[in-house]
């Protein structure tokens, strides 16, 4: 008599459910993009998700005179300047990272130059006697200037002024707000709008194709989701073919003049260096 | 250090032969789908990485389960590494919704709730992925001995915490599995 006989009873999901729910396609791509991998990739680190619903919910009602101030110091690039879509270094050392401003018993910290090198950022609010790690990740037009993730081990009291408005590369009014005394830890992740080709770092929760910078490619068709990626600069496609969930007579990928303008779009993934692969058919579903 | 080709066909064997097992693993431990696409992908891509440290036959299934369990326990404590590899998995994962417990199992389900987390994930070895005591020590990296002695106890707390919730089951002796969970 086991107990485990019961206990296999509530499990959630049998392993033939599961096999049910990934596609023979997904499945395979995932064994040839780890096999693809070199031993010197490092998976990327994303940053941890402890960021309580409490604190979060607090961001909101700190936008005000603070977050205006900011939005006039811009970095010094320009604005044409050629940034490929890994590099996303700082334009220019020239703008300093960051403001701070004392305003009674805070400090008043806001985001001057937003595609500085995080590293400058730190090194800045270290030189305050503050433990701060702050950065700007490329996100999608809606997340820009919002805030897309908090931790906070120290003692509280902290706010965050996110961007009203526009929150363009160069642009965001973004910061934080920190008691003078504050001793703790403090990480703030703000977005901002990805520069051309630039993929979307906004964590889980994205819609297939946002982390390309393609946003909600599903069911539409690849003429429309041609004219958004010309529109972001996106020129390096490459397409997978899917009908009934099979990739033939394509197994290896079809050649770009293979596909149908009035076909559709299934899923869009980042390809490596700023490629993006589309999975395409011609029924709406793959 | 085996000729690429070779290591490929490894991989490849290792990956068919368990990609369902260990995402129905994860499956059963998180309801997030985004955290269960990161952890099959890192899982596997600890595989390929540590090919030549993975045992044969019946301990690798167990093995990669070890891995799992450990990012699965680094995603809890909100360390969590997301893989463009998982992309694609993401997206598949998120349109599907895993079954509730039927409402005259539910004791059952809330007693293993009360367990300590030793207890569960014990019974749930047994129970979900079917192992045995010397696989189970592969996953926890115990031994074996420890395995038995502590699962005894599990079972003993996991009757108890049933009998308290006033539910009366008859454990059900060994037998073939009923099709779709059907009640004899």
């Amino acid at each position: 008599m086991n107990p485990e006989l019961l206990i296999r009873k509530v499990a959630s999901v049998t392993d033939e459910e599961a096999a049910t729910m990934v596609s023979p396609l997904t499945r395979a791509d995932l064994a040839e993009r780890i096999m693809a991998t070199t031993a010197e990739e490092a998976p990327h680190a994303v940053r941890p998700r402890r960021a309580r619903a409490g604190r979060l919910l607090l961001s909101v009602a700190v936008v005000g005179a603070t977050a205006t101030a900011a939005v006039v110091a811009l970095s010094s690039a320009d604005p044409g300047q050629q940034i490929g879509p890994v590099q996303v270094g700082p334009p220019s050392a020239q703008a300093a990272p960051l403001s701070f401003k004392r305003e009674g018993d805070y400090l008043i910290v806001t985001v001057q130059n937003p595609v500085a090198d995080p590293a400058r950022y730190q090194q800045e609010f270290a030189e305050r006697g503050l433990n701060v790690r702050l950065s700007m990740a490329p996100s999608s037009p809606q997340k820009a200037g919002s805030l897309i993730f908090m931790e906070e081990d120290g003692t509280g009291g902290v706010d965050t002024i996110t961007a009203e408005g526009a929150c363009g590369p160069y642009a965001c009014a973004v910061g934080v707000k920190i008691p003078v005394s504050y001793k703790g830890h403090l990480s703030v992740v703000f977005g901002r709008v990805a520069l051309p080709g630039e993929q979307y770092d906004t964590g889980p929760g994205d819609v297939p194709g946002e982390g390309v910078g393609l946003s909600d490619v599903e069911g539409r068709t690849v003429a429309d989701v041609l004219a958004e990626a010309a529109r972001r600069n996106i020129t390096r496609i490459e397409y997978r073919y899917e009908e009934d969930g099979s990739d033939q007579p394509y197994p290896n990928g079809i050649p770009a003049d293979k596909v149908e303008q009035d076909w559709y779009v299934h899923n869009a993934l980042a390809g490596s260096d700023g490629q993006v692969i589309m999975f395409v058919g011609p029924d709406p579903q793959g | 250090m085996p000729p690429p080709d070779e290591k490929r066909r490894r991989f490849e064997a290792i990956y068919a032969a368990n990609h369902d097992p260990v995402l129905g693993y994860v499956l059963r431990r998180t309801a997030n789908p985004h955290d269960a696409a990161d952890v099959l992908a890192e899982t596997f891509l600890t595989a390929w990485r540590r090919l030549d440290d993975l045992p044969p036959d019946e301990q690798t299934r167990p093995w990669l389960y070890g891995v799992a369990r450990r990012v699965l326990a680094n995603h809890r404590r909100g360390e969590r590494r997301r893989l463009a590899l998982g992309d694609r998995l993401r997206a598949d994962l998120a349109d599907e919704h895993v079954g509730e417990v039927p409402a005259d199992l539910r004791p059952v389900a809330e007693a293993l709730a009360a367990l300590p987390e030793r207890d569960r994930e014990l019974l749930t070895l047994v129970g979900w992925e079917n192992l045995d005591a010397g696989q189970i020590a592969t996953v926890l990296g115990c031994s074996r001995n420890a395995v038995r002695i502590r699962l005894h106890r599990a079972r003993r707390r996991f009757t108890r915490e049933l009998e308290s919730r006033g539910a009366l089951f008859e454990m059900p002796m060994p037998e073939v599995r009923v099709a779709n969970g059907d009640h004899t």
